[in-house]
């Protein structure tokens, strides 16, 4: 008789296990969902801000609608466009030169041990441990001495500088995941230094940097003190034209500007992976960095 | 044709000795392997080879020239590691044609190599599979394949079948020495699996401690190890203390013929599988022995009072006796711990057919002429 009932008790635990294990299994499910639903009623709020004329308080929803934003983003007098051009191009530019120098420092850290090797990574990884207003300003003042403040090559150059940790910890990363092993298997094949980079390095580490790259180009997009410091207002940025509408509360046109910026860089990301996807599909399943 | 020599290899790292001055020659055509255990510096010595390593001091030679300033790519010497480290982003064709592709080969040339390759590793088909794609074995063989495809002048294998199961790995094993002799490549193999190496080697170099301890034929070094250390690497061995006086061991509890010169602090090695185990047909006195025609080997010599034999027969010869106090069994072996009864503190280990009982007394005898005295 016992046993039986310790049978049952065992059952009844293990219900209880199981009932537990699959509430948990729902609230983690729900999670992702949560985390959408954070990100995208914002945007959801801005698409209804873009094409609102009045929403006076208290009502629940917009008295009347209209496209004077979008009509001033399109408009040649808002330069919108160039501007959008420009920033596009210095992001681009910041996320090839952040990525041409995190490639072999990365690699250097990853593989090679050398004396001050901790030093150096501290050094590398300042910008993100220190106020990035501290370091642009120390570093505008050399810029005016080299008389290269308010260029687009300064600018370029500060925001490499912020970009780069970034870069560096994720490339970094990936060097330690795909390893040394198949560049020396290269090597002993007969590949060269170039070879080896182009055939191996490259489309191993292929994932790594493109996700480099968009996390630089999003962090380079949305730079606004240092781009205005440094370029001492000559050089005008997506995010440096959009920031006055959203402070004088011109909410219609402060959405559309904070639309299109959403919008260019998710199609930049999409853009980013779907070529990924096409160059990779179907042929790596293992021993990779996805 | 290629032989490669090394001279006088040194190398250290962080003050620890790793290769101690080694010298060797491996001529064209043979496969030689390095065998130790790990950690004494087999792997880096190959490295050294390849060039992958930079070496303190000495001469890697190959076919008469020094090479040792000669960049990885340049040298000729292609290593297959544990793990085929195929590329993942390539299909088995690109992979075996990468060093054609990479020396600027002929595109007609790279493709009938490929496809000559994958013949001889017996993967035809495999063309256009990726690595993922492919079982564990086959990687090996694309691996394989890939190093044979540049036609290396030296291939280094370093340990490529330990990471296969037992079954693929002896036919990869057998595979891998039918092609070496086909094409008559020189190639150096490293492996700490005695097996491994007395069965694909035409010669072994034996590593301890950073050093090079003996070299010879597989035969050689197995029947006449020059020390206990390098005997203990080739399996469980039993030992005996002694002496040997006017052409006589005489240990605790064995006593034979020898030609070994004299010495007051000899060893006797027996191996496991040269003790014969069998079981008692007949009890005298306080002893126990068995009964077999005696042969012309046969040198055994009384010393023990507990040895007791038929004196009326001159066909009986001694046995010892002993307790078996521990049995493994492997299948077509078993493996026993003895205990023998003239020396209790003494265990020997031996190795038979599984006829036995645990706790059984069984008369042991030994192949006289495999005993090495060191």
């Amino acid at each position: 008789m016992e046993d039986r009932y310790s049978d049952k008790n065992t059952q009844k635990l293990t219900s209880l296990e199981y009932n537990s294990a699959k509430t948990s299994r729902r609230i983690y499910s729900a999670l992702p969902f949560l985390y959408s639903f954070i990100i995208i009623l914002p945007i959801l709020m801005l698409m209804i801000w873009s094409l609102t004329k009045s929403w006076p308080w208290p009502l629940l929803f917009p008295e009347s609608f209209g496209i004077r934003g979008w009509k001033y983003f399109f408009d040649k007098s808002s330069s919108s466009l160039s501007v959008l051009s420009l920033s596009l191009c210095l992001s681009c530019c910041v996320s090839f030169s952040a990525l041409l120098i995190s490639i072999p420092a990365a690699r250097a850290l990853a593989f090679y041990d050398f004396k001050g090797k901790k030093f150096i990574e501290i050094l590398i990884f300042a910008p993100v441990i220190v106020s990035p207003a501290a370091i642009a300003m120390g570093v505008h003042l050399q810029f005016i001495k080299w008389q290269i403040a308010g260029t687009f090559f300064a600018v370029v150059l500060i925001h490499t500088v912020f970009c780069i940790p970034y870069s560096i910890r994720l490339l970094k990363n990936a060097f330690e995941i795909t390893g040394e092993a198949s560049e020396i298997q290269a090597r002993v094949l007969g590949a060269n230094t170039l070879q080896v980079f182009s055939f191996i390095t490259f489309p191993s580490l292929f994932p790594a940097l493109v996700s480099s790259f968009s996390l630089t180009f999003i962090i380079s997009m949305s730079q606004y003190f240092i781009t205005y410091l440094i370029g001492g207002g000559r050089i005008i940025t997506f995010s440096m034209l959009m920031f006055p509408y959203i402070q004088n509360a011109d909410r219609m046109t402060g959405s559309v500007y904070s639309l299109v910026f959403i919008m260019v860089t998710m199609v930049f990301l999409i853009t980013a992976e779907k070529m990924m996807n096409s160059i990779y599909k179907d042929k790596i399943k293992e021993n990779f960095y996805v | 044709m290629s032989e490669i020599s090394v001279k006088n290899i040194n190398k250290s790292y962080q003050g620890r000795k790793v290769i101690d001055d080694i010298s060797f020659k491996v001529s064209q055509g043979e496969m030689v392997s390095l065998l130790g255990p790990s950690g004494c510096g087999k792997t880096t010595l190959l490295k050294i080879i390849a060039g992958l390593t930079e070496l303190d001091s000495g001469e890697v030679i190959l076919n008469s020239r020094i090479i040792n300033d000669i960049p990885v790519e340049k040298r000729g010497t292609v290593i297959v590691f544990q793990d085929p480290l195929l590329f993942p982003h390539m299909n088995a064709e690109q992979n075996i044609g990468f060093g054609l592709r990479m020396a600027k080969s002929d595109k007609a040339y790279v493709s009938s190599q490929v496809q000559k390759m994958l013949e001889l590793v017996q993967l035809e088909g495999f063309n256009h599979k990726y690595p993922h794609q492919m079982s564990g074995g086959e990687k090996q063989r694309i691996a394989l394949a890939r190093a044979l495809a540049v036609n290396p002048k030296v291939l280094l294998l370093d340990e490529p079948f330990s990471s296969l199961d037992e079954a693929l790995r002896q036919n990869i094993r057998e595979l891998t020495l039918r092609i070496q002799k086909k094409l008559g490549i020189t190639c150096i193999l490293v492996t700490h699996d005695h097996k491994e190496a007395m069965m694909l080697s035409d010669r072994i170099l034996l590593m301890m401690d950073s050093r090079i301890i003996q070299q010879g034929t597989p035969q050689e070094i197995y029947k006449n190890p020059i020390s206990a250390k390098a005997a203990d690497f080739f399996g469980e061995k039993n030992y005996i203390k002694g002496c040997v006086k006017s052409g006589m061991f005489s240990g605790d509890f064995l006593s034979f013929i020898t030609a070994k010169g004299e010495s007051d602090n000899a060893m006797a090695m027996i191996k496991p599988s040269d003790i014969i185990l069998k079981a008692q047909e007949k009890e005298l006195g306080q002893g126990k022995i068995g009964i077999r025609d005696k042969t012309k080997e046969d040198s055994i010599k009384s010393v023990n009072d507990n040895y007791v034999s038929d004196a009326a027969s001159d066909n009986l010869v001694k046995y010892i006796s002993s307790v078996i106090i521990g049995m493994r069994f492997a299948g077509d072996r078993t493996y026993y711990t003895l205990k023998t009864k003239t020396d209790p503190s003494h265990t020997l280990k031996a190795v038979g057919s599984s006829g036995f009982d645990l706790y059984e007394t069984v008369n042991i005898d030994f192949k006289y002429e495999n005993i090495i005295i060191f």
